[in-house]
């Protein structure tokens, strides 16, 4: 059995529930659009994030260039070139991965702050896609310093090849004036007779 | 058969003899070619007039000699015989082996025959010097004979 509840009673009481009501979802209503003020703001972030990763792109771009034009401008190689063009290329190397390491600590400490705040399940999501931008990153300035000294030993492997060449030729060309002006004719046909008969041997 | 007839020239002997070198090979065929010109377009008459015009006296005496006994008046009746007596040498001399030496001197004449002679001891008569001369192998010889190069030189040993 209910007792007898006067009927302005409910009224009011309806009113009053009515009234929490909204007041519930106007705040659930301002927590969504807080909610989704900051997923944007995220997003925002993460545009900048892949905007990071362009430019450290472009960094390594111009690290390679710089690279290039050391190995394209050189046109003498001395030991002192040789040990400045070493330095040179280092310092450019750790210029750009310096640059490129402060980048990525950037981006990272401001979006971690800017996360702090939000649920646990967009800072997983975040830090994962941050996480594996940069291992991309990683993996891009790695693959470009090995590019790098790729370059550079084969730079060096060529210009010692030529180096080579060029002390055999002047070698040669001492050996012949000095040696082959001062053999006598005679000396001349005797080494002659015993090469061609080394030679016989080895063809017979 | 005139060609199994003339094929063991025993003039092949004192062709050797004076053919040594690749040049004087390449100057023995001119002169042997020069003289079938004349076997074609003359009277075997004139045969022995352009004989001593056209050849050397040594190549001369070479192929006078190979006259059968029958041709010595005979005339145009000798023409084939002389004719092949002119191919054998010419093929006696275009079969030989070319051995290729480089010197850092210019050879005299008698160390030409010395290298003939020993290269010849070894690697057979058929064989002609092409020698090349280049100082700057400054000393002892290179030696290219049948897709063999050898470099004995004192460039190469430094």
């Amino acid at each position: 059995m209910l007792p007898d509840i006067p009927v302005s009673i409910i009224f009011y009481g309806l009113v009053l529930l009515i009234a929490i009501l909204a007041v519930v979802l106007l705040g659930i209503s301002w927590s969504m659009q807080k909610l989704a003020e900051r997923y944007y703001h995220l997003k925002e972030k993460r545009t900048a994030a892949t905007q990071a990763l362009k430019h450290a792109n472009e960094v390594l771009a111009a690290a390679r260039t710089d690279a290039a034009k050391i190995v394209r401008d050189a046109s003498h190689l001395s030991r002192d070139f040789t040990s400045q063009f070493d330095r040179d290329l280092r310092e450019v190397r750790e210029e750009n991965s310096k640059k490129l390491e402060g980048l990525m600590q950037e981006m990272r400490g401001r979006t971690i702050t800017e996360i702090q705040s939000v649920s646990e399940y967009i800072k997983r999501r975040i830090e994962k896609e941050l996480t594996e931008a940069s291992e991309v990153l990683n993996q891009e300035v790695i693959k470009a310093q090995e590019q790098i000294q790729k370059d550079v030993a084969e730079y060096k492997n060529s210009r010692m090849t030529t180096i080579d060449s060029e002390v055999k030729s002047a070698v040669d060309e001492a050996a012949q004036r000095v040696l082959g002006g001062s053999i006598e004719p005679s000396r001349h046909e005797e080494l002659a007779q015993k090469a061609i008969e080394d030679a016989k041997r080895q063809i017979l | 058969m005139l060609n199994d007839k003339y094929s063991n020239l025993p003039a092949q002997a004192g062709l050797l003899a004076y053919v040594r070198t690749l040049q004087e090979k390449t100057h023995a065929i001119g002169m042997l070619e020069a003289l079938e010109g004349e076997v074609f377009d003359k009277d075997f008459a004139n045969f022995k007039k352009a004989l001593s015009a056209k050849v050397e006296s040594w190549l001369a005496e070479i192929i006078t000699d190979q006259f059968p006994s029958s041709c010595t008046t005979a005339g145009e009746a000798c023409r084939d015989d002389v004719q092949k007596i002119i191919e054998n040498l010419t093929d006696a001399l275009n079969s030989l082996t070319v051995v290729k030496i480089t010197l850092a001197f210019r050879p005299t004449e008698k160390f030409i025959n010395t290298l003939v002679t020993s290269l010849r001891k070894d690697f057979g008569d058929r064989i002609v010097l092409d020698i090349s001369y280049d100082p700057a192998i400054i000393g002892g010889a290179v030696i290219e004979y049948k897709g063999k190069y050898i470099d004995n030189s004192i460039k190469h040993a430094i």
